[in-house]
């Protein structure tokens, strides 16, 4: 499956686990702050991912680089992959 | 505390003179990679009690960095300042602090009505209070809660004057 796919389905799963409600337009240009997720849900979806995916990019970096927006969290998985 | 009035320069340079030597408030940047991204300050100190608050001012940040900056402003409460109970005001309509605040098991001690007022509208602010007594008490089972790589960054946790 497409990772992008996944990282979206896996925050659907996250944002009902956490009571949270996703914006209806996620898309590449979404801030991660304004996504609908608050900061207990993204710590979860980074936990969630690293399960499903096998492995967890901000702990693999060398520099610590931190996503902006929709696109460059996935763009930082892609990289990883 | 909760106007959304620009500020002046001369304002903000008054504002931080005041802070030297206060006693009653303390500010922290919040550093991350040794990078500024927020704050965390305690206000209304006493030998007893403290109030804090936080802002996140970047977007690009450690996912989590919130629930760093709860855990922070309770082991510092409790651990440096040494006060028995904190206490955190929310606007009403701020749901994430809530859940947050509810996750460490703040208790909700009462609501200030129409204390904002923006835009023609009013806004209450709901008071949460947490005791040493209990931090102490629940904080292993709150560590449990939270993903294992906010527990391995909260060890990381410093302060620095």
């Amino acid at each position: 499956m497409e990772l992008k796919k996944i990282i979206l389905e896996v925050m659907a799963e996250v944002a009902d686990m956490t009571q949270n409600q996703l914006v209806d337009s996620l898309s590449d240009d979404t801030i991660l702050l304004q996504s609908g997720l608050d900061s207990l849900g993204f710590a979860i979806l980074v936990s969630r991912l690293e399960e499903v995916l096998g492995y967890d990019p901000f702990v693999l970096m060398d520099s610590p680089v931190y996503p902006r927006t929709l696109g460059q969290f996935v763009a930082i998985y892609e990289q990883y992959a | 505390m909760y106007s959304d009035e620009p500020v002046s320069a001369e304002q903000q340079q008054s504002w931080f003179s005041h802070l030297q030597g206060d006693p009653t408030r303390r500010y922290f940047v919040f550093l991350q990679d040794g990078r500024p991204i927020g704050t965390l300050y305690f206000t209304q100190i006493t030998p007893h009690s403290c109030e804090w608050g936080c802002y996140i001012g970047e977007e690009d940040v450690w996912p989590g960095s919130g629930l760093l900056l709860e855990l922070a402003a309770l082991d510092y409460a409790f651990d440096v300042l040494s006060v028995d109970q904190l206490n955190a005001d929310v606007l009403a309509f701020n749901t994430a602090p809530q859940k947050i605040h509810a996750l460490f098991e703040y208790e909700m001690v009462g609501r200030r009505h129409n204390i904002v007022h923006r835009n023609g509208e009013s806004f209450d602010a709901v008071q949460y209070r947490h005791t040493k007594a209990n931090w102490l008490a629940q904080r292993g089972a709150v560590m449990l809660r939270l993903p294992g790589r906010i527990r391995e960054a909260a060890a990381l946790i410093r302060f620095e004057n």
